[in-house]
């Protein structure tokens, strides 16, 4: 037992994000909001300054703007070229947000999708908020062997790792990063051309900086071994804890209607951003086997996909609507908000989830959350997901998900004893149950 | 009766030493030397390397690009030898070198000069011909030129013409020698050879005292490192973008921790380089042009070596002077050949693919420094050049 340690939770992710959270951003802003639960007088909110390789601390009230999208804090670069531009990049992103649809296509050009509410949200909130607001006081931490840092976001575009590592050779403090995923090291052609890259140097980055990680599920943390293992060294020691998965009640006078599509359809319910890791081509080709074989009733039932339109599908969505078979029995919603979402999920029959690849996996523990039978693929993170109470696949078993479409499309009363089991059986992991494993993982850890 | 005098035919001037063609040359000169055989060297070479101060009085530049394949790469070698050859001034100035010197032998390095070495044997009747193999050449041009993208009917057709010239030399000389068993067992079963002698590629022993480089200290501090040496030869380039570069450079922390030294250094041009160009700026350090002490500097600091070779044939000197040093050493299949017999010595690490090379140059780093067995050591002493002459017999087939 040395002296108090001193636990820096890192804010940089949300600090810049300066809207509503997504993602990693909202696991961020989960476990940042229960942080003073757990750590108590011993935790100090940060924010990293990369032009400098600074950490900043920033007060409660600071840190309590940045989480609830209320602030955001630019971190500016030194005078010279970059300061310069950054005025013109500002004016930019002001101009593209004037224009949600041009908006919409930049950020898709970037790999990110947002829904056109979204985009409104983030507008709203950034032409709103003045954005040469002050930047509140920060003051750099005395870092020290009795420091922890706490990381969890998008720390491949906010952080330099190289510079962190030397100033962690130097005041010799601690750093845990959450992991969440391999996939851009184990499986690169999933993911978004030029984040490979991005990754890749981030994680072999990572191996030298961490010395702790906690990953986000048993999937995950053997892979972060194994890529340990691959670099020939001693393993960064990773722990585990859940995502939390709260379903929130959706605030608002508006009443929700189901989308015209869906209105008197039977449909099962798919709902992730579309691209080749989610493989939507399964359903699809399972869902036109369906079709033609007369296997689901064209009339009455549906194949719904939810979500953004992600990379490299230009050419799938456009055969999934040209297909006869398919053009009118595939639903795509691309703009759905959340009480929307909820509505589409309490009429649906039950919930698919095909995915490649998942480091955690959270649709399924939605579907089950609201209290929808699943038939998931068995790759990654998903079986550790709801045990028997969700029925899997291989991700590339096309006829084993063309035979299970089918018979739960035909199949009211066997979904209806299922969906009982999983009221009765059920337990969703809420973020405080998911910050208690994370922050007990992290003070046993650091001590 | 025995050889006194030989003169030497090659591509490239002996007159400094730095790739390993040129250290071969140099050491068949330093042997024959010691056993008291006069080697005189000459070329032809191409100017854009060799500069003045490297060529000797009798060597010839070859300055134009005939029309015969002037769009591929890495031929050059063999357009000198038809250049020489079809260049009535040139076959003049070294029939004149022949006569002035008047060897016992010619002896021909690397198969390219036979154009020209036919035209000065036929007017030096009975003349007997050397056939130094450094590699059997036709195979290793064509996966070389594969390698950069000729087209492939064009790769069989050099290919070919090699292979002719290769088995022409063959059936006109009195001896070859060869780098390894299996070019010798090439040469008796493809060229029907019948008195084939295998001198290995060794490595200089080294200098009494070598200094400690302070360049080496501000670099590296006392941090271990890997080394790693090679010309731009493209299978030394491909090697370490294949092996080495290929998806970044993360076996260490973000400090230098492997040294690059020579030609080799211009995979930094390459796409695998730069794609994680940050990572592997802050892990590599580049020495393009060395010296020799700067080099045994490097060398006797470092932790261990990386060899990692594309493609080719012979066996490289470059393992040689790894093996040599006693330290660890991570290499593939291709750079061990012909050093089969070391694959599994002490502190060697065989790796074939790039995540088993990742894996063991990371390892050996975390690795206390190897202390080779005595046992170990001995055996190694073959691996230097007067023991590569010594043991190969050559002296008794030079005296007849």
């Amino acid at each position: 037992m040395g002296a108090v340690l001193r636990y820096l939770f890192d804010l940089t992710t949300s600090a810049h994000w300066g809207g509503p959270a997504v993602g990693i951003t909202r696991v961020e802003e989960s476990l940042a909001r229960r942080a003073r639960q757990y750590l108590g007088d011993d935790l100090t909110f940060c924010v990293y300054d990369k032009y400098r390789n600074l950490v900043l601390a920033i007060d409660d009230e600071t840190a309590a703007l940045a989480i609830d999208g209320q602030l955001q804090i630019k971190i500016k670069p030194p005078r010279g070229d970059a300061g310069r531009l950054d005025p013109l990049r500002r004016s930019l992103r002001r101009a593209l947000l004037s224009n949600a649809t041009v908006y919409h296509a930049f950020q898709r050009l970037r790999g990110r999708s947002f829904t056109r509410e979204e985009v409104v949200r983030i507008r709203e909130q950034q032409l709103a908020v003045p954005n040469d607001r002050p930047l509140p006081a920060m003051t750099p931490v005395e870092l020290d062997a009795d420091t922890v840092m706490i990381s969890g976001g998008l720390d491949w575009e906010f952080k330099d790792l190289r510079a962190l590592w030397a100033l962690k050779q130097e005041r010799e403090f601690r750093y845990c990063a959450i992991v969440y995923d391999l996939i851009p090291v184990l499986l690169p052609h999933y993911v978004v051309p030029g984040y490979v890259e991005l990754l890749t140097d981030y994680f072999g980055e990572l191996y030298w900086t961490a010395d702790r990680v906690i990953c986000i599920s048993e999937a995950t943390r053997r892979d972060w071994l194994r890529y340990c293992d691959a670099l020939g060294a001693q393993p960064v020691p990773a722990d585990v804890f859940p995502l939390g998965c709260d379903l929130q009640p959706v605030a608002g006078d508006t009443v929700p209607e189901l989308p015209v599509e869906l209105a008197g359809k039977r449909y099962a319910l798919f709902v992730s951003t579309i691209e080749p890791r989610k493989n939507h081509r399964i359903l699809y080709e399972a869902w036109d086997d369906c079709v033609r074989q007369k296997l689901v009733d064209a009339e009455r039932d549906r194949l719904v996909f939810v979500g953004r339109r992600g990379w490299a599908v230009e050419e799938f969505l456009r055969e999934v609507s040209f297909n006869p078979a398919t053009r009118d029995t595939i639903v795509v919603l691309n703009s759905v908000d959340d009480a929307q979402l909820n509505l589409i999920y309490h009429n649906c029959a039950f919930v698919v989830f095909p995915s490649h690849y998942e480091g955690f996996g959270l649709p399924v523990a939605e579907a089950l959350g609201h209290g929808k039978p699943c038939i998931s693929s068995d790759s990654g993170a998903l079986p550790e997901i709801g045990g028997d109470l969700v029925v899997r696949l291989g991700a590339r078993d096309t006829p084993g998900w063309t035979k299970a479409i089918a018979h739960y499309m035909n199949a009211p009363d066997e979904l209806a004893a299922w969906s009982d089991r999983i009221a009765r059986e059920y337990r969703p992991i809420t973020w405080d149950m998911a910050a208690k494993t994370f922050f007990t993982s992290i003070k046993e850890q650091a001590r | 009766m025995s050889y006194r005098r030989i003169l030497g035919l090659g591509t490239c001037p002996a007159v400094k030493p730095v790739h390993g063609g040129q250290r071969r040359v140099h050491a068949i000169k330093a042997f024959y030397q010691s056993v008291g055989i006069r080697y005189d060297h000459v070329c032809v070479y191409d100017p854009s390397i060799y500069g003045p101060g490297l060529v000797g009085s009798h060597d010839r530049p070859f300055d134009t690009v005939p029309a015969w394949y002037p769009s591929v790469p890495f031929i050059t070698d063999l357009l000198s030898g038809r250049q020489a050859a079809d260049d009535s001034a040139l076959v003049a100035h070294f029939s004149d070198v022949l006569g002035a010197l008047e060897p016992d032998a010619l002896q021909l390095e690397h198969p390219f000069m036979w154009p020209l070495a036919e035209r000065l044997l036929r007017g030096a009747r009975g003349l007997p011909l050397i056939y130094s193999s450094h590699n059997v050449e036709a195979p290793l041009k064509r996966s070389i030129l594969l390698g950069a993208a000729v087209r492939p009917e064009v790769c069989a057709t050099i290919h070919d013409e090699i292979d002719r010239m290769e088995r022409e030399v063959c059936a006109r000389a009195a001896l070859i020698i060869c780098v390894s068993a299996s070019d010798r067992d090439h040469y008796v079963s493809s060229c029907r050879a019948s008195d084939v002698i295998v001198v290995p590629n060794g490595v200089d022993r080294p200098p009494a005292n070598i200094r400690l480089d302070a360049k080496v200290g501000q670099v590296f501090g006392h941090r271990r490192f890997l080394f790693m040496v090679g010309s731009a030869y493209p299978p030394n380039v491909q090697g370490a973008r294949d092996l080495v570069i290929r998806n970044g450079v993360f076996h260490s922390s973000p400090l230098k921790s492997l040294a690059v030294c020579g030609g080799v250094c211009e995979l930094r041009q390459y796409p695998e380089y730069r794609q994680y160009m940050a990572a592997n700026e802050a892990r590599i350090a580049f020495f393009p042009s060395i010296d020799d002490d700067d080099l045994w500097a490097l060398k006797a600091a470092a932790h261990g070596c990386v060899l990692a070779i594309g493609t080719g044939g012979g066996t490289s000197l470059k393992t040689a002077e790894a093996l040599a040093l006693g330290k660890w050493v991570v290499a593939n299949s291709t750079a061990l050949r012909g050093f089969e017999a070391f694959a599994a010595a002490e502190g060697v690490i065989r790796a074939d693919n790039r995540a088993d090379f990742a894996h063991a140059m990371a390892k050996v780093l975390r690795a206390d420094p190897i202390q080779i067995s005595e046992g170990s050591r001995k055996a190694r002493d073959v691996l230097f050049w007067d023991r590569c002459f010594s043991d190969s017999g050559l002296v008794a087939r030079l005296s007849f």
